[in-house]
């Protein structure tokens, strides 16, 4: 436990990360310490292993396979964002149909009662030709004869 | 003309992924699915875990590149992605003991001394396959605690800088020279060294 200090200094030697001071130093105290020089072969044992296996070989089209499963999932993604995006937009253009549709019938409905309310005063706007339904009327039976005519009322006169 | 082009940076890629590019995320896949395996199957002992990894952190990768910015070191922060998934996808099957490397149909012989490594005598180490090597030393690194594990693998396999490796760790370099020390120790136990 006395030398758990060089533990450190003895693995950034072997990964070559030790500065030429610290090194000398280092070494100096191998020459004297049974203990790091048994630690030092463990752990430069321990590098040759972790060196020693080759590359890992990756299996046959993963790079697709990755590449099409994220995609998708990219997409499917971008096109929930849309739909909550065009959900709102939906939303809004409801609301703006509604008060477009009410705003479109209290005019209407505004108009048609002004028109209601001229008709009552002045009566139902005249024709310039009229078809008049001519009747004789006995006082007993009703009609008992009638004929059609054109009757010109001309600008705006009476008959 | 297009062979006059200079390849997209990963920064630049990054940036197209954010807008759903997936060209970008074509090329990023080519670039580094190959070393997520890698670092995927070392982290976490488990083959068939490593698709799900490389997965993940590239919907990742897409989720938050906006998050990227660009003084930083891409490498180290991909890496800080994929040992994250690693960790959460890991977890589920952390209390297995015996891990699902399948690199190599033959187990490793019964009369494996790792000690004749440090002997300096070849004649058992010899008789290992590269393969079995492999094995052997993907189910020593699933001992080690995990900072341990992930500095190694980062150091051994990724090449990573004592700094870059404390990036992805969010550690002090000091730190990680410890943990580096720890998980040699501790793999030279598991040796019998």
């Amino acid at each position: 436990m006395r030398c758990q200090k060089w533990a450190v200094e003895i693995s950034k030697l072997l990964e070559g990360e030790l500065s030429a001071e610290r090194e000398a130093e280092l070494r100096r105290h191998l020459e004297s310490c049974r203990h790091c020089q048994s630690l030092e072969a463990r752990f430069r044992a321990v590098s040759d292993l972790l060196n020693s296996p080759p590359e890992l070989p990756v299996p046959d089209f993963f790079a697709q396979r990755i590449t099409a499963s994220v995609s998708e999932r990219m997409r499917h993604h971008s096109g929930s964002r849309f739909a909550r995006a065009t959900g709102v937009l939906r939303y809004r253009f409801r609301v703006a149909v509604m008060a477009v549709t009410l705003m479109v019938g209290l005019l209407i409905g505004g108009l048609a009662g002004r028109d209601i309310a001229t008709l009552a005063q002045v009566g139902p706007a005249r024709p310039s030709y009229d078809l008049l339904v001519l009747g004789e009327f006995s006082a007993q039976s009703g009609p008992v004869d009638y004929g059609l005519i054109w009757h010109d009322h001309g600008e705006g006169g009476s008959p | 003309m297009a062979g006059s082009m200079a390849p997209l940076t990963d920064e630049e890629l990054i940036g197209m992924l954010a807008e759903g590019d997936e060209n970008a995320l074509r090329i990023l896949v080519e670039r580094y699915s190959a070393s997520i395996y890698r670092f995927s199957v070392r982290y976490t002992g488990d083959e068939s875990l490593a698709e799900d990894v490389a997965q993940e952190v590239f919907f990742r990768l897409f989720l938050h590149a906006k998050k990227f910015t660009s003084g930083r070191s891409f490498r180290t922060w991909l890496f800080t992605i994929v040992r994250n998934v690693g960790i959460d996808l890991a977890r589920p099957y952390s209390h297995r003991k015996s891990f699902s490397v399948r690199l190599g149909k033959d187990s490793v012989g019964e009369d494996f001394a790792p000690e004749s490594i440090a002997n300096g005598s070849p004649t058992q180490e010899e008789r290992m396959t590269a393969q079995e090597r492999q094995r052997m030393v993907i189910e020593m690194l699933q001992d080690l605690p995990e900072k341990q594990r992930a500095a190694i693998v980062l150091k051994y396999y990724e090449d990573m800088s004592t700094k870059e490796i404390a990036e992805v760790l969010g550690k002090s370099v000091s730190s990680v020279e410890a943990l580096l020390a720890r998980g040699k120790r501790n793999l030279a136990k598991s040796l019998k060294l």
